[in-house]
This record gives structure tokens, C-alpha cells and sequence, in this order.
């Protein structure tokens, strides 16, 4: 909660920028004399970032060359934004875009409240060993790797798994839920929830701790119900840390890890299940196109950019919470 | 403390002495004198020019007369088959014209393979390549990539030019093969071909008595260029894909094989009512589904892909004969007739779904059959398959569409020499030792592995393995698993494509998909300049895409089938007529090649 730029601190930092303003030299000399081992504690950090994070941002230049392994990033010619276009133009490129944002968006609606119910209903429960006992088992899906759950989603799926057991059940047909594509959504953020919900709940749940007691005696007092007091002290209190997960999550609007989607679609379920990382997966294949891979991501890197300065301008605007 | 100083002053001082013996031993040494014996200053044999034993070989060394018994304990003869061992005519394809030992002085080549194997820690444990070094002098050292890794490490090993000698069945290069020449990776192989170093090589393009012509083109490029070293089924095994039928369900419904696509209609609807299951385990674009054996698609002569229509390239979904293929898949998917899972089976599942017995006919390569036999007869003793010949869709058709094998194998199978080969020195011994690949003796050795550890000849001209692993009933291990203990599989040599164990079905499946036509099938060596190819990449992975999403919505029903012409409009729309065209200009001059 050190990142909050909460407005009661503006003064404190105005005044120590007048400070620093003098001589800023000799300001970080005194300091690194005073507080060197800390500077030192800090520095593979900061290697660590510059090194592996900011380094390879130099490797970007392959989005705007006709890049070639044998020659590298020197020999390999600059085509500006050939490759962009080269995106842009093919018949499936909306519809690609069309399908992360939808999945994630739903993703975000569904598997971002859920958590934070279900934390909040945790949060009720008196019997300790019950409470640890749900949630344990709540967030051992977590641990499972995606092709196992695959596996287990393709077999449930299929025209006489569990799911067409059920239909035939209540007296539907039987048939297989993954060559419909209008399920796909549905069949991908059902499992992405049925994964992480557990896991997710837990970062609220430690909010949720945190919440002061004293709040919650004086809502009694005033005379709230159990919902009430959820929504006038609980809510309000967890609400910087749903605030951040919320930026974070958005930031990650266009990109969807391609592993899941591949093991789950077929040219059936192309229209809703194609998202930019396996159309560029199986483009990929063809032709080692390299510099067309590397645009495809940079654009989605310079969407998601945009996106998290704005959701963080809207929220500093809303709510006073912001990650900056 | 005096006595001990100067004990360690004469310590010192011999110790300084036996040093600098030891160095002036070793540093002052005479060289040895080598004594080379230079064979073109012997007296010359110059004799009638004609006589092969008046030439000398690649590297100065005379020639062996030719016969039995004179190149080390095999016959050289650089001019005919000869059959010295009693085998049968049909195992003879090629000439002996290496000279063994390829080199006297030992040289060590390295390999890039991918290899895994439960049994074997790697291909050095090979009776093959033990009797191979044997023979040629020539030690191989092999370099693996890690397994699924290939295409990185690859990719890895191009970037930073840290090359083997020899690429075996890399993946494709990017950019296109001949950019692996351009790029000073692979080694163009033109240069020693006309210096005289490939004669296996080089009779086999020229004599070989059935396929000279299609091997030929098959070995070079459009400009006459020879930069791969390929897998050459000189016994052909034509089709390895095809459908088949259960021949005990056949029995029990009183059916005969079904040969027009109205029988099949009949058969797969009393399959459906007799034994309630939806009969037909379709695939379609993996490598036993339609993409790769027409089936079914060729009744209505188009084809998922391109197809080389009497000279012409078309892209087989355009044609009104996929509306009428279409159209029949819609049918028996809407009655039931087709697996309703059928779009998301994988290998596995596909394969255990018809182990499973709720299928009756099914698509299937025949390097599969042996372990769902096994399987299925574990669940139903009675369960048998046999293959059929696609059924024909009116009376007087001539089929032209089956999975095929071309003699000279695909991109998949090739060996490529690298760069490294000239830097090294080796280059001129690695092309005469790849050479021998394709000889009689090497293609013998490379397809049955050494003669008396893995198999004999017998009498009657036939062969039999006797390997003895392979008859151990305890270990219980598959022919497949055991055959890189003596023998090579997909590697770059003058190929025997029956060499194996193979279960009669198999066999039997080749010789009847064999009695059908493959006229109309690409050939698989078509080449391009790297502008076509990418230009055709680019416009290819849409079209591709669109026709496997829709060819699957039109057979669901998702999309009424009214909707054909719109379809091949959109294919059209994306770029078809130009890659027609670089197909086309392609072909032509893959005819073109010549002699």
C-alpha cells in the first residue's frame, strides 16, 4: 500500500522536492553515504529489471524489420510498418481482436467479482476448521496444468461425457459442446473460473483481515444488517485492493495465453474461439514469420499500455485510488 | 635452520632440473618423418581409358577391379546390379560404385538427428552405424536436440552458425531450403555431383529401370540444382493411408465390401440400426482424415487441397465436385452415420474411439492398424479391418485421388549438408561417404541393417529378420521400437519401403489402395523462389484457415449449403487466382526439368 498516492500526502511530497531541489548531487551522495548496504540490498533488483526486463524491450526492433535468424537484428532489413499492415489486412484480423477483448472482457466480469464474493462469504463463515477446509479445496484446481484441465474439459464435453449425460437428462439431445461455438466463451471462462477462483480469493481475503473491527461495532451500533454493514464498511474497505487487481487485470485486456485455446478449439469454434495469440500461433508455423509474431505482439503491449494509463486515470478520478 | 634451508636448496635444484628435462624432451623432440607415398607418381596404369581399373578413384587410389570379393570383402561394380548373395531380382536397385575404405585415416563426421529411444541411449549403440564405420572408416558423432525442441534448437544453431556436418530431417528451413544454400548454411551439393564423387547417386538418377525419370526431377531444383540428399523408396509403398472397414461387422450384417458411395450409404445405415453406434470414425484434416487420403473426396474428383488436374493446378475446393462431397458428408452427419465428436478427437482419441468397437469404417494409416487390432481385440476377440478402395460415385469412374508416396520422399526426409563440411576439410569424404548410402551394399545395410545380425538371405531369394530381440516373447517389444538397434528409418539412402515387420493387413492394405490411380495428386518437389513462397505463405494460411472452418460448419450444418458459391467467392476474394498462378508457373517448370 507504499504505492498509494493518496491526496493527503501531496504537501509532504512537495516539500521534500523544494528540499531536494537545492543541490541534488550532493542530496544522493549524503544519502548513498548514509544508506549505502540498502542501496546495495536494492541493486540486483534494479540489474534484474534493466538486464531482463528494459534489455530485451531492444529486441521490439523485430516488429519493423523483415527479420531473417541467419542475419540478425543488423542484417536484417528495416521494413517499417509492413508488418502491422500485414495484420491488419487479413480477413480475420477483427474478428481475432474481437474474441481476446470479448473473453477477456467476460473473463474480467465474471472471473474477477466472483473472487471477491466468495472471499466475502468465507469471510462470514465462524467455523474455522469448515472455513479452511473450503478453502484448501477451493484453490487446488489452481495447481492442475492447463493440458490436464483440457483433457478433463474435452472428454466432459464430448457427446457422451458428463454435460451431455446431464442434457439427456432434462431431455435434450446429446451433442458435443465444443463444436458449438456460441459455447466456447462460456466453456473457456467457466473453466478459467473454476481454476483460479480459489487462488484469487485469497489476496481479498487478507484484505479483508485487514479491515478495522472498530468500523464493523460501529455499524452494529447504528443498527445495519449483515448486508448493510457488507456494503457500507466492508466493501469500501477492501476497495483499494480491488481497485489495483482491477487496473492490473484490464492492463492485460488483449493478451490471452495461446496454450488453452489451442487445446480447446477446433476450425469449428474459430469464429468465437480464435483469439490474436493462436492466429498468430498457427501463422507462425507456416513461415517462421518472425518480424510479423514480434508486431502482432507489440501492438498488443502498446493497446494494453493504453489501457492501463487510462483505467488508472479514470480510477484516480472516481475513487482517489490509483496505482500512480 | 640452516641444515633444513639447504635441504630445501637441493630439493629445489633437482626439482628445477627434471623440469627442464621433461620440457627439452618433449619441445626438442625430432618430428617424426611421415613417409607419403604420393600413388600418381607410381608408375602409371595408362592403359585403355575405358577400363574403370585404369582410372584412379576420388582420392588418388586406384580402382578395384570389378567383381565379387575385390573392395574389401564387397563387390564393386560401378556399371550393373549384381546379385551376389542368390536374392531375389526385386531387391536389386542400384550399383556398387564406392571404393571402401572411403578414407584410411579415421575423420569423425557429426550429425544432427532427433532421436529418443526407450532402449537405446543413442544412435552410436546401432549395429548400423558400427558396421557402417566399419566399412568406410568414416566415425559418426551425433548431436541431439531436445526432445519437442527441434525447431528452436534448429533455429538456435542457424543464428549463431554453430553447425554439425550434417542436418538429418531437420525442420524446414526459414525462408525456404534453397535460402539455407543463399545463407551459407547448406551445402550445395552441384559442384561434387559433376565432379564425379556422387556415381551411386548419379546412376540412380540416370538407370534406375522404373523410375530414372521421376527421381531425376525429383533430386533438384528447377535450375538443375542438387542441395539435399533424399529418402529414395526405391521399392515403393505407394499408399499409406486409406479407409478401412470392419470386416467382422461386415460378416455379421451379411454385407459385401462396399465399392460405389451408395453402398457405403447402405452399409452405414444397417451398421447404425444393427448395432446402434454412428459407424463412421471421419477425420479431416489430420494425417489419415481427408486432407491427406481424399477419402471420400476424390469419389467426386476434388480434393481439401491443391490437386494437379491433367496438368493443371486447381485448389480443390472450388470445384463443384467438394459441393457434392459436402453435401454427402451433410447427409450422413445429419443421420447419424458420422461420429458426432468428430471435430475435437485428436490422434488418441480417434485411434482409441475405433479401438473402442463402436466404429465400423474408419480412415486410417496403415502404420496404425497393428496396435488398434491389438487393442480392439482385447475388448472383442472378433475385431478385424480390412482396406477398401474408395468407392466411386457413378458406374465407369476412374479414381485419380489417393494418398501417394512419391518414389523420391518429401521435404520431411531429407539430409542437408552444411558449410562446416568445407570448413572442416571433410566435404569432398562426407559426399563419396553419403554416397555409399545410396549403393546397393549401403542401401542394404541403411534398409536391413547388417547382414547376420539383423537378417539373412535365404535360399529361395527372400529375406528373414533373425535379429534376436525381436523374437523375445518376455520383452514383449514392437518391431518399431527395437529397429534403430541395426537399421534407419527416415534418414536420406536407397530404401527398401517393405523392410519391416508389418502386419498382413498393412501389406494387404497397400496392395489394394495400390490398384487405384494417383494421377491427379501434387507432386510433392515442386519448388519456388522465396518471393513465391512467401508471397504464396501469406495468401495460403487465410485461405486455409477459412476452408477448414467452413468445410466443417457446411458437413455440422452450421452453415446451409446454399451458401457454396459464397464461400468459393471469399476463397477467391483472398488471393486464390494469384497462387494458382505461382502453383501453376511452379509445375510447369517442374515438368520442365529434364535431362
Amino acid at each position: 500500500m507504499v504505492l498509494l498516492n493518496n491526496k493527503s500526502n501531496k504537501y509532504q511530497l512537495q516539500a521534500t522536492s523544494a528540499q531536494l531541489s537545492e543541490s541534488w548531487f550532493k542530496k544522493i551522495s549524503i544519502d548513498w553515504k548514509k544508506y549505502w548496504p540498502l542501496y546495495m540490498m536494492v541493486l540486483p533488483a534494479v540489474l534484474f529489471y534493466l538486464v531482463w526486463l528494459y534489455g530485451p524491450m531492444w529486441g521490439s526492433l523485430i516488429a519493423f524489420q523483415d527479420f531473417s535468424i541467419r542475419h540478425g537484428f543488423l542484417g536484417s532489413p528495416f521494413v517499417g510498418l509492413e508488418n502491422f499492415i500485414k495484420f491488419f489486412e487479413s480477413p480475420f484480423a477483427f474478428r481475432v481482436v474481437r474474441n481476446t477483448v470479448m473473453i477477456n472482457f467476460w473473463n474480467l466480469v465474471f472471473g474477477f467479482t466472483l473472487p471477491i464474493i466468495f472471499a466475502l462469504l468465507l469471510n462470514e463463515i465462524r467455523n474455522r476448521y469448515f472455513k479452511r477446509v473450503v478453502q484448501t479445496i477451493t484453490y487446488m484446481p489452481y495447481f492442475i496444468a492447463v493440458i490436464v484441465v483440457a483433457g478433463l474439459l474435452v472428454n466432459f464435453t464430448s457427446s457422451d461425457g458428463i454435460f451431455a449425460d446431464i442434457t439427456v437428462f432434462f431431455g435434450g439431445a446429446p451433442t458435443n459442446l465444443l463444436a458449438r461455438p456460441e459455447l466456447f466463451r462460456t466453456i473457456f471462462v467457466g473453466s478459467e473460473i473454476w481454476q483460479f477462483m480459489g487462488w484469487n480469493s485469497i489476496i481479498f481475503l487478507a484484505a479483508l483481515a485487514a479491515v478495522n473491527t472498530e468500523l464493523y461495532e460501529a455499524a452494529i451500533i447504528d443498527g445495519a444488517s449483515k448486508l448493510k454493514q457488507i456494503y457500507h464498511v466492508t466493501i469500501p474497505g477492501i476497495m483499494p485492493t480491488i481497485i489495483i487487481l482491477l487496473i492490473l487485470q484490464v492492463g492485460s485486456i488483449m493478451n490471452l495465453g495461446f496454450e488453452k485455446i489451442i487445446l480447446l478449439y477446433n476450425p469449428l469454434t474459430f469464429e468465437t474461439g480464435d483469439v490474436i495469440s493462436s492466429f498468430v500461433f498457427r501463422r507462425g508455423i507456416e513461415n517462421a514469420e518472425f518480424g510479423f509474431s514480434a508486431a502482432v505482439g507489440l501492438f498488443n503491449s502498446a493497446v494494453n499500455f493504453a489501457m492501463v494509463i487510462i483505467a488508472n486515470r479514470i480510477s484516480a478520478v472516481l475513487t482517489e485510488t490509483s496505482l500512480w | 635452520m640452516a641444515k633444513s634451508t639447504l635441504n630445501f636448496k637441493i630439493i629445489g635444484i633437482v626439482l628445477a632440473v627434471v623440469l627442464l628435462a621433461v620440457v627439452i624432451f618433449f619441445v626438442a623432440r625430432p618430428a617424426q618423418e611421415q613417409v607419403v607415398e604420393d600413388p600418381a607418381q607410381e608408375e602409371p596404369i595408362a592403359e585403355d581409358p575405358a577400363d574403370p581399373a585404369a582410372q584412379l578413384n576420388w582420392d588418388g587410389r586406384p580402382l578395384p577391379a570389378i567383381g565379387r570379393d575385390t573392395n574389401h570383402g564387397r563387390p564393386f561394380n560401378p556399371t550393373e546390379k549384381v546379385n551376389w548373395d542368390g536374392r531375389h531380382e526385386r531387391f536389386l536397385h542400384g550399383v556398387n560404385a564406392t571404393v571402401l575404405p572411403v578414407v584410411e585415416d579415421p575423420v569423425t563426421l557429426t550429425l544432427w538427428a532427433s532421436f529418443t529411444s526407450p532402449i537405446m541411449e543413442g544412435l552410436h549403440e546401432s549395429y548400423f552405424f558400427k558396421e557402417l564405420e566399419a566399412r568406410t572408416g568414416v566415425r559418426t558423432e551425433f548431436v541431439y536436440p531436445p526432445v519437442g525442441e527441434a525447431v528452436t534448437n534448429f533455429n538456435m544453431r542457424i543464428a549463431a552458425h554453430d553447425l554439425p556436418h550434417i542436418f538429418v530431417t531437420p525442420p524446414p528451413y526459414p525462408g525456404g531450403e534453397w535460402q539455407g544454400v543463399v545463407d551459407e548454411i547448406y551445402l550445395e551439393l552441384t559442384p561434387y555431383y559433376e565432379r564425379g564423387l556422387m556415381p551411386n547417386f548419379s546412376w540412380m538418377r540416370n538407370n534406375h529401370h522404373l523410375f530414372a525419370e521421376e527421381i531425376y526431377r525429383d533430386t533438384m531444383d528447377d535450375e538443375g540444382r542438387i542441395f539435399f540428399w533424399p529418402k529414395v523408396d526405391v521399392v515403393p509403398s505407394h499408399p499409406w493411408s486409406g479407409l478401412w472397414v470392419r470386416t467382422d461387422w461386415l460378416e455379421d450384417l451379411g454385407l459385401e465390401m462396399p465399392e460405389t458411395i451408395d453402398d457405403w450409404t447402405h452399409m452405414l445405415r444397417t451398421m447404425r440400426d444393427e448395432k446402434n453406434v454412428a459407424p463412421l470414425a471421419l477425420n479431416v484434416s489430420l494425417w489419415y482424415g481427408v486432407a491427406y487420403n481424399y477419402m471420400f473426396v476424390s469419389s467426386f474428383e476434388a480434393g481439401y487441397d491443391w490437386i494437379n488436374k491433367d496438368g493443371e493446378v486447381v485448389f480443390g475446393p472450388t470445384l463443384p465436385g467438394y459441393r457434392q462431397w459436402l453435401e454427402l458428408m451433410n447427409k450422413w452427419h445429419a443421420e447419424g452415420l458420422i461420429d458426432p465428436d468428430f471435430p475435437a478427437r485428436d490422434f488418441a482419441g480417434y485411434n482409441a474411439h475405433i479401438a473402442g468397437g463402436n466404429i465400423g469404417a474408419f480412415g486410417l494409416a496403415y502404420g496404425e492398424i497393428g496396435p488398434i487390432l491389438t487393442a480392439g481385440r482385447a475388448i472383442d476377440p472378433d475385431f478385424s479391418a480390412q482396406a477398401v478402395v474408395m468407392p466411386t460415385s457413378y458406374a465407369g469412374q476412374v479414381i485419380r485421388l489417393r494418398q501417394n508416396n512419391a518414389i523420391v520422399r518429401g521435404r520431411g526426409n531429407r539430409e542437408y549438408f552444411t558449410t562446416r563440411l568445407v570448413d572442416d576439410g571433410l566435404d569432398d569424404i562426407a559426399v563419396v561417404w553419403k554416397d555409399y548410402w545410396f549403393s546397393q551394399d549401403g542401401g542394404d545395410l541403411a534398409s536391413y541393417g547388417p547382414e547376420g545380425v539383423s537378417f539373412r538371405w535365404l535360399p529361395d531369394g527372400e529375406y528373414e529378420w533373425i535379429f534376436p530381440r525381436l523374437f523375445d516373447e518376455e520383452e514383449g517389444l514392437d518391431f518399431w521400437t527395437i529397429m534403430p538397434q541395426f537399421k534407419v528409418h527416415n534418414w536420406a539412402y536407397l530404401r527398401n519401403s517393405l523392410a519391416y515387420m508389418m502386419t498382413p493387413e498393412a501389406l494387404q492394405s497397400i496392395e489394394i489402395w495400390g490398384t487405384q490411380s494417383a494421377d491427379w495428386v501434387m507432386p510433392d518437389h515442386l519448388a519456388f523462389t522465396p518471393e513465391e513462397e512467401a508471397e504464396l505463405a501469406g495468401i495460403m494460411v487465410d485461405v486455409n484457415t477459412y476452408r477448414d472452418e467452413m468445410t466443417l460448419r457446411f458437413i455440422v450444418g452450421d452453415e446451409p449449403l446454399g451458401n457454396f458459391d459464397a464461400f468459393v467467392s471469399t476463397l477467391e476474394d483472398m488471393g486464390l487466382a494469384r497462387a494458382t498462378e505461382i502453383m501453376n508457373a511452379s509445375l510447369d517448370r517442374y515438368f520442365a526439368r529434364g535431362r
